[in-house]
């Protein structure tokens, strides 16, 4: 599961912001977003199975995607970058559950939550579900919750 | 300026219309991000923000037209996208006016907007030339 996601996000990466050089890493857990400036982005699941995924954007990751779609100097993560990176995060957990179907897995997803300060933390601490995404321009934590619905 | 070529599904009147369309999102959000007071915007952001969407309901009319005229097989569900996004810039402009032309709620769709179209056009808009191109379609005017 936890590759369905990082494939989506690869594919997405590539293709909206032209970032190929991207690399997974499992055995690194929260040691990135210890500052108050990520933003985490929860998006729900429903279907088959139940539960959430969570996207941790570094602060200089958010920037960089705005300033790469817009192509706009982007300073600072105010409404307009948290709502352009929330989208992102929607798109690539769309193109998930569509690689699920394509698995005759069939699930949906919520709108996105934005949450930040100090329970964006709290997400990844010592979990198996947790990885750690390096791109060129920031990293990037996925947390998975995910169990199948009965 | 939004716009990139790696846009373009080489279907000239879908391409046209695209530029178009970015040109109307990107004048959008470089006023609602216009480092000004937003009282002094706000017309501004009346008169683009009923430019751009007028310009998304005609586009999308458009190019389903297209899509139908060349049998697209994709063509219901991507109409249903359509359906979706208009009815989403509807609901954002009611809100707007009836909640006092709150800045923050257009700076998010703005946001949402920008991401949603690139992948739009990257993703979906895509396919419709990927079938143009396998049935040898030629443009349309």
């Amino acid at each position: 599961m936890n590759n369905l996601f990082f494939d989506a996000t690869k594919e997405v990466f590539s293709l909206m912001l032209d970032l190929d050089n991207i690399s997974y890493d499992q055995e690194t857990l929260h040691t990135m977003l210890n500052d108050n400036e990520s933003i985490g982005i929860k998006i729900g699941i429903v279907g088959d199975y139940k539960g959430s995924i969570s996207y941790i954007f570094s602060k200089e990751a958010m920037l960089e995607m705005v300033k790469i779609m817009s192509g706009m100097d982007v300073s600072e993560v105010d409404d307009f970058v948290k709502s352009a990176v929330s989208e992102v995060a929607n798109i690539i957990s769309g193109k998930a559950m569509t690689s699920l179907s394509e698995n005759e897995i069939v699930c949906d997803i919520l709108p996105p939550v934005i949450y930040i300060g100090e329970t964006v933390n709290d997400g990844c601490r010592n979990k198996s579900s947790c990885s750690f995404i390096k791109t060129d321009i920031g990293n990037i934590e996925l947390d998975m919750e995910l169990q199948k619905n009965k | 300026m939004i716009w990139k070529d790696k846009y373009k599904l080489g279907v000239q009147l879908i391409d046209d219309q695209h530029e178009e369309l970015f040109q109307k999102v990107t004048r959008f959000v470089e006023i609602v991000r216009k480092p000004i007071p937003w009282e002094e915007k706000l017309e501004n952001i009346h008169e683009t923000l009923d430019f751009m969407k007028n310009y998304v309901v005609t586009h999308f009319q458009a190019e389903e037209g297209f899509q139908k005229k060349i049998g697209y097989t994709g063509y219901e569900e991507h109409k249903k996208i359509h359906d979706e996004m208009v009815q989403f810039v509807l609901d954002t402009e009611s809100k707007f006016m009836n909640d006092g032309y709150n800045e923050q709620l257009m700076q998010q769709f703005a946001g949402k907007l920008l991401a949603w179209l690139i992948n739009h056009v990257l993703s979906d808009d895509q396919k419709i030339a990927v079938f143009a191109k396998e049935k040898g379609v030629e443009d349309f005017e």
